[in-house]
């Protein structure tokens, strides 16, 4: 398997730290997002939408999608419920992930470390704040009664949820009014093979 | 089994899992949850979902699942609404999330600021890139559409009924479809298949 990925996005992160709990060999090639290289019609050929992480299959087919790449990962390992509600489960935080989440969370770092501030909207920017608050909010609601998001186990959604979460003061939010998210993290930062985002 | 559905009329999000359900022919109680009135906000819709959005399923009075594209794959699994190989699974994933994170912030939101709010002068900026995101993401569609009937090649699977809502109102989101010939064609096709119902207006 060959993971295109950049270093610094918090979705590549996901698969690396997956691959790194089930041990598993892979070729990691590096694309840099900020000088164009998902763009080219020779990336666009691997993944048409234009993104990373995208993982080449050894049959040499193409699964771009963070969180899509994990549950193909996770099928079968102890990362995956093997119940369909279970898998239900998993899913609905993996696209809250995705819709409410990332695009908040990750959006803000993101400009914070990639942009010059005085070029960022600060409606938009008051805008996912206030949203990436929300995402928090609820992530603390549910994590102030489970040690996990699903089934008490750690799985791909803690995954999923940890790799912008835990980096989200980089973007500006402060993670001090969620203690619950703060314990969790620890949790999942305590996984066996376990790895950190940048090395 | 019973289903219950909390969902708006008004929403694509909503509109998928109807669709699925129909295909399904399952039947379900339909209840509609009044956003203007903040029913999405109440502690027994957060206890269903913390999120507060619809649409949300609720399996045998007891057991909820939120969040439109898992729960069709939970009533797609074991169905040939959903490939039975890993491949196939994840592959009709990767356009789920690529639905989520992509197309629906683009066209659903377009939408909603010129169906619902009245195309708020304030927002035209933000509209005016809203919808530039959404001609890339239809050029995404017609591109793969161009070689293939469906989004998972040759079968009808929820990767189509999650993506065709959203794309098939991009009109209500004044993003005309002319120039994406082959997302119009998929659109009849997915509208040809036993068991289309067709979204409220």
């Amino acid at each position: 398997m060959k993971l295109y990925d950049y270093r610094d996005s918090g979705n590549g992160y996901k698969v690396r730290l997956l691959l790194s709990h089930l041990d598993v060999d892979y070729e990691y090639i590096p694309v840099d997002i900020m000088r164009g290289e998902t763009r080219t019609s020779e990336f666009l050929e691997k993944n048409p939408n234009g993104r990373i992480p995208t993982l080449e299959l050894d049959d040499g087919s193409y699964l771009p999608e963070s969180n899509a790449i994990m549950f193909f990962l996770a099928e079968g390992t102890p990362y995956l419920p093997d119940t369909g509600i279970g898998r239900a489960r998993v899913l609905q935080w993996l696209f809250f992930e995705q819709y409410s989440h990332e695009p908040n969370v990750a959006v803000l770092r993101f400009w914070a470390r990639h942009f010059d501030p005085s070029t960022i909207d600060e409606a938009q920017r008051a805008d996912k704040i206030k949203r990436g608050n929300e995402a928090l909010a609820v992530m603390e609601r549910h994590l102030e009664n489970n040690d996990y998001l699903v089934g008490e186990k750690y799985s791909i959604a803690d995954i999923g949820l940890y790799a912008y979460t835990h980096v989200a003061e980089d973007g500006g939010l402060s993670l001090a009014p969620y203690p619950s998210i703060d314990a969790w993290l620890a949790r999942v930062a305590a996984q066996p093979g376990h790895v950190p985002m940048l090395d | 089994m019973s289903y219950t559905l909390y969902e708006h009329p008004l929403s694509g999000n909503c509109y998928k899992v109807r669709l699925l359900l129909s295909h399904l022919d399952l039947d379900y109680e339909r209840v509609s949850v009044d956003l203007e009135a903040e029913e999405n906000k109440t502690p027994e819709f957060l206890a269903l979902n913390p999120n507060h959005r619809v649409p949300v399923l609720v399996r045998d009075g007891k057991t909820a699942i939120f969040e439109s594209a898992a729960i069709l794959v939970y009533l797609a699994e074991g169905t040939r609404f959903l490939p039975d190989d890993r491949t196939g699974r994840a592959q009709t994933l990767s356009w789920l999330f690529f639905e989520q994170n992509n197309v629906e912030p683009a066209l659903a939101m377009s939408r909603y600021w010129i169906r619902f709010l009245g195309n708020p002068p304030e927002l035209a900026e933000r509209l005016a890139a809203r919808q530039a995101e959404g001609r890339r993401v239809l050029g995404v569609m017609d591109g793969y559409l161009a070689d293939h009937d469906f989004f998972m090649g040759e079968i009808f699977t929820i990767a189509d009924v999650a993506l065709y809502a959203y794309s098939h109102l991009a009109p209500q989101a004044e993003i005309s479809l002319d120039e994406y010939r082959h997302v119009l064609a998929w659109h009849r096709r997915v509208e040809d298949q036993p068991g289309h119902i067709a979204m409220e207006r």
